[in-house]
């Protein structure tokens, strides 16, 4: 059907009228026709006429019905035609982007790198920082830490329970303490990792059991209650097949029958990475003498309309009361009310905030580049595009097609960026420390995805409309009239890209001098000395379960007994074995006071770490016996209890005197002897915590005096590890079994896995910064060779009056360098600012550190030289009349 | 009311619109005409259903129509078969012509 073009869109806002109109006269031509007809039959006008309209029927039904039809079909069928135009809009495109493949090539990778990247980090930024607890109401649920002197530590027995018989803020409190176990029977004995947990604190946190209960009864919670525990769902698929019939069933744990009681959903549980959970109960003995233990974390859940502050204050309260009742454990403590959710993530914020900053940056500097390409490519474009117009093509027209032009890009390069972001994601989590908590929540989902969207749709918008509004500004026939080729540069876009390639290189500028921070930190960091030797040593660790080794004489004889077996293997050179590695955290701390000096005030003792270790633990670890002697054979059971003590502990509690010959009582009862003895040497010093942390003072016992019911063995080997840590395992399996052997590693991957998690930072944003060098290096070169080709001419005329090659290289350069120049300088000066609030990330190095602002604006300054310094070398070897022909 | 062949008619209506247009495009006025003349009056049918029909017809896209001039001159409004209508026209009349003829073997069968 023949159709006047655009009769449509004329006629969209009036179409309802329009098509009233046209069923008006279609029907009063019928009953013309039909009054005619009947006229010719014999009947008079005015009957003939009122005869056909009641042969009609209902006239204005059948108007009405018509009308509405004709508006539909019109409505659709612009649908259609809209839908035809944008094809063909987005056709014209795609064959306009093929005619440039590396313009297009350069600008969807540019585009799907930074819109990948972005999705990637904020996928990790939503599951970990931004995601809510998988529990119920988890805005409500606080933890709640002893805070001594300020410092926030765990909770003793004793207190929490005043605690939560006075407190008035919270419809539940709850206490944990790590606790893991060994599963044995139905495959290799597990070591599991087992929390102990009050009855009701999978409850609090609102966490249903995907089978059974996720709470324990009364009878459970209680001292000497029946052995029961939890599982966790993943456990249960694995070890027993998701069994249903699980509930009520019997599994070993460190050689004890313990009935199942419920499956607990890995989605919500809590701690992430426990696999048990089993009651918590205190002996009501010692329960009131507890108070100087503290080993429990609380957890609790705010009363309705309870503020944060309220809670605070009320547990500032209750702490109040109990110092002034139990002086002797509770002066200078009190408690906090910290959001369950910032202790969980709180120290993920900066970093990942920096992340997602720089990765902000990276799409910033991605945009821009891609504004800059379609900048150069609009004004080369300037003939095409003023033909089209003289041609009769409507500047609303243009202005549709170059939008069309760089969303169909941005759809590419947003698609190209989905693909890259799931692969980053995935990435992400498999390279992340596993310490980073929470990972498991980290996946693409929809929100991540729409977010990707929009950034892709608003990149199309921003650098699609910004070289519209240069094309299509009236007065372009000007150019047709200097012939259609060769279009001048305005200093208006050439002001624009100068503008993009000057900020494009300040964020590259500051992405750089963050990541180069990060990078020097990180070798700060790593030149830290532990404190022992790592190369060749591997270590693996025991829990020996209380219902077979609760006698302190079994424990002796096993750890003696392992000893033997493992010197004996080949590539062994010496064995040793401690309660606790250095880099892990895993001491304790105990409070102690120097005999024939007055006894400290309460609240105010000296406390070091303590370490339980055996004879050969030191040659093996390396730690270097500094004064007096070592442990040996013969500091055993019934001879002279004997300590060693670190430098870092001589230098601040023996200051300016000679503590070998002193005597320690440490604040530990065992068996009603009091843990303590004479310090005979003073050993080096070793890293605790973590490389950055200085050396803790550190008090070490014999094991044989003090032995205890878990160890890490450290194997010194002369040759390859995987071999020897085989021949432990089947060692250890000799003697029992039953013991499961964990944390086999390296001390290298020791002492590497403590600094997992600044390395993973340095390395994304060294990643980032190297991204977004090469983009602001494509900037500056994809200006520069525009310039040039735009020069060709005068440069042509430059070498045929005799201009040299290198004058015309110099002068070329010189443009790109002072791009260069003015980005460094706004780079450094941001960077200025920024670099201050990644302080927390850095060790070592001040933000404002001038090695690495120096280092950041050479390589800068030379990856600018480079890319202009191509670009001007062809320039040089222009044929002046080749240029000038051209013409 | 005795029910007279009309009240049928509204199922079908289409398809004897599409029949018509099949020999050529014709206005409203026309296709009626032709319509009654054809079935010698038997299908008086009222001019507002067959509006409704071709308006609903072209809707789906079984017809078009196009602003000409008449015979007498006058614009009217023309309406011609499309391919689809073309399909529609033959798959319906078959449908019609056995739902017909079971209906007549029915009536006409001697008890």
């Amino acid at each position: 059907m023949p159709r006047v073009p655009g009769i449509r869109r004329a006629f969209r806002l009036a179409l309802r009228r329009h098509a009233d109109r046209e069923v008006a006269e279609e029907f009063a031509f019928h009953l013309e026709m039909r009054a005619r007809e009947l006229e010719a039959r014999g009947w008079a006008p005015d009957a003939a006429r009122a005869e056909a309209l009641r042969r009609f029927g209902d006239l204005e039904d059948a108007r009405t019905y018509c009308r509405r039809a004709d508006e539909r079909r019109e409505r659709h069928a612009m649908r259609v035609e809209w839908l035809q135009e944008l094809r063909q809009d987005a056709a014209f495109a795609l064959r306009t982007l093929r005619k440039t493949p590396g313009f297009t090539i350069v600008a969807i990778l540019t585009l799907a790198l930074g819109i990948g990247a972005n999705t990637a980090i904020f996928s990790v930024v939503r599951g970990i920082l931004l995601r809510p607890l998988p529990f119920a109401e988890p805005s409500r649920l606080v933890m709640v830490p002893a805070l001594y002197d300020g410092r926030r530590s765990t909770v003793s027995p004793a207190n929490f329970v005043d605690w939560r018989a006075q407190n008035a803020s919270f419809t539940g409190m709850a206490a944990l303490t790590g606790s893991s176990v060994v599963l044995t029977g139905a495959g290799d004995p597990e070591r599991l990792v087992g929390y102990e947990v009050s009855r009701d604190f999978l409850g609090i946190l609102g966490v249903p059991a995907l089978l059974g209960r996720s709470v324990f009864t009364p009878e459970e919670g209680a001292w000497k209650g029946p052995h029961v525990a939890m599982l966790r769902e993943s456990l249960w698929r694995t070890r027993f097949g998701a069994n249903p019939r699980i509930i009520g069933a019997t599994v070993v744990l460190d050689g004890v029958p313990s009935t199942v009681v419920g499956i607990i959903p890995d989605a919500s549980a809590w701690p992430s990475k426990a696999q048990i959970w089993r009651p918590l109960a205190f002996d009501p003995e010692w329960l009131p003498k507890s108070r100087g233990a503290v080993y429990l974390s609380v957890v609790a859940r705010l009363r309705p309309g309870v503020t944060l502050e309220r809670a605070g204050a009320d547990m500032r309260a209750i702490s109040r009361r109990l110092e002034a009742q139990y002086p002797k454990d509770d002066t200078h403590a009190s408690a906090g009310v910290v959001p369950l959710h910032e202790w969980i993530v709180g120290e993920l914020r900066t970093p990942l905030l920096v992340l997602l900053g720089a990765v902000g940056f990276v799409l910033l500097i991605a945009c821009a580049n891609v504004a800059n390409l379609f900048l150069v490519r609009a004004t080369a474009r300037e003939p095409e595009i003023a033909v089209r117009t003289a041609l009769g093509a409507g500047r609303a027209r243009l202005l549709r097609q170059l939008v069309t032009e760089s969303m169909v890009l941005a759809a590419i390069g947003g698609a190209g960026g989905v693909l890259f972001a799931l692969w980053g994601t995935r990435a992400l989590v498999r390279l992340a420390p596993p310490s980073i908590p929470r990972l498991d929540a980290v996946h693409m989902d929809a929100a991540v995805l729409g977010f990707t969207v929009l950034v892709a749709v608003l990149t199309g918008l921003v650098f699609g409309l910004l070289p519209a509004r240069q094309v299509a500004r009236p007065g372009l026939a000007s150019t047709l009239r200097e012939g259609g080729r060769g279009a001048r540069t305005r200093p208006g876009s050439q002001r624009a890209r100068a503008v993009l390639v000057v900020s494009e290189v300040a964020l590259a500028v500051m992405l750089l001098a963050g990541a180069g921070l990060l990078i020097r930190s990180f070798r700060q960091l790593v030149e830290v000395d532990p404190g022992f030797r790592t190369e060749s040593a591997v270590s693996f660790t025991l829990d020996l379960p209380d219902s077979r080794y609760e006698a302190p004489a079994k424990q002796r004889a096993l750890l003696h007994e392992l000893s033997d077996r493992l010197r004996v293997i080949p590539g062994v050179r010496s064995v040793g074995a401690s309660f606790g590695m250095p880099l892990t955290g895993q001491s304790f701390s105990l409070s102690f006071d120097v005999e024939g000096r007055p006894p400290a005030k309460p609240g105010e003792e000296p406390s070091m770490e303590v370490r339980m270790a055996t004879p050969d633990f030191f040659p093996t670890m390396g730690i270097p016996v500094v004064r007096g002697r070592g442990f040996t054979a013969q500091d055993r059971e019934g001879t002279r209890q004997v300590l060693l003590i670190s430098e870092a502990a001589a230098a601040r509690f023996f200051p300016g005197e000679d503590p070998i010959g002193k005597r320690l009582i440490l604040g530990w009862t065992r068996d009603s002897v009091r843990l303590g003895g004479e310090i005979v040497g003073v050993v080096g010093d070793v890293r605790e915590s973590s490389l950055a942390e200085a050396p803790e003072p550190m008090v070490y016992a014999p094991f044989d005096q003090w032995p205890i019911g878990g160890f890490t063995v450290v194997l010194r080997t002369a040759r390859a590890s995987d071999a020897v840590l085989g021949a432990a395992r089947a060692a250890v399996h000799d003697i029992d079994p039953d013991l499961a052997l964990y944390s086999m590693r390296s001390l290298d991957d020791l002492v590497a896995s403590s600094v997992s998690q600044p390395r993973f930072y340095m390395s994304l944003l060294a990643a980032f910064a190297v991204v977004a060098l090469a983009l602001s290096g494509i900037g500056i070169y994809g200006v520069i060779a525009y310039l040039v080709s735009q020069r060709a001419r005068e440069i042509g005329i430059r070498i045929a009056l005799g201009a040299s090659r290198e004058h015309v290289v110099r002068m070329v350069v010189r443009q790109g360098a002072a791009m260069a120049v003015a980005g460094i300088a706004i780079g450094l000066a941001g960077a200025l600012v920024l670099t201050r609030l990644m302080t927390s990330l850095l060790f070592g190095v001040k933000p404002s550190d001038p090695v690495t602002f120096a280092a950041v604006a050479v390589v800068l300054g030379a990856v600018a030289l480079a890319a202009s310094w191509i670009p001007a070398r062809r320039a040089a070897r222009v044929d002046p009349a080749l240029a000038m022909r051209a013409e | 009311m005795p029910r007279t062949p009309t009240d049928l008619l509204y199922g079908t209506l289409g398809v004897l619109v599409l029949k018509t247009l099949s020999w050529q495009p014709m206005h409203g006025y026309a296709i009626s005409s032709w319509i009654s003349q054809r079935t010698d009056g038997a299908l008086d049918i009222d001019d507002a259903a067959l509006y409704k029909a071709l308006h609903r017809l072209e809707e789906q896209g079984c017809i078009e129509s196009e602003w000409g001039l008449s015979e007498n001159n006058r614009r009217a409004r023309y309406y011609q078969l499309t391919a689809h209508g073309r399909r529609q026209l033959r798959a319906e009349s078959s449908v019609w012509r056995a739902y017909a003829s079971a209906v007549s073997r029915v009536l006409e069968a001697s008890a």
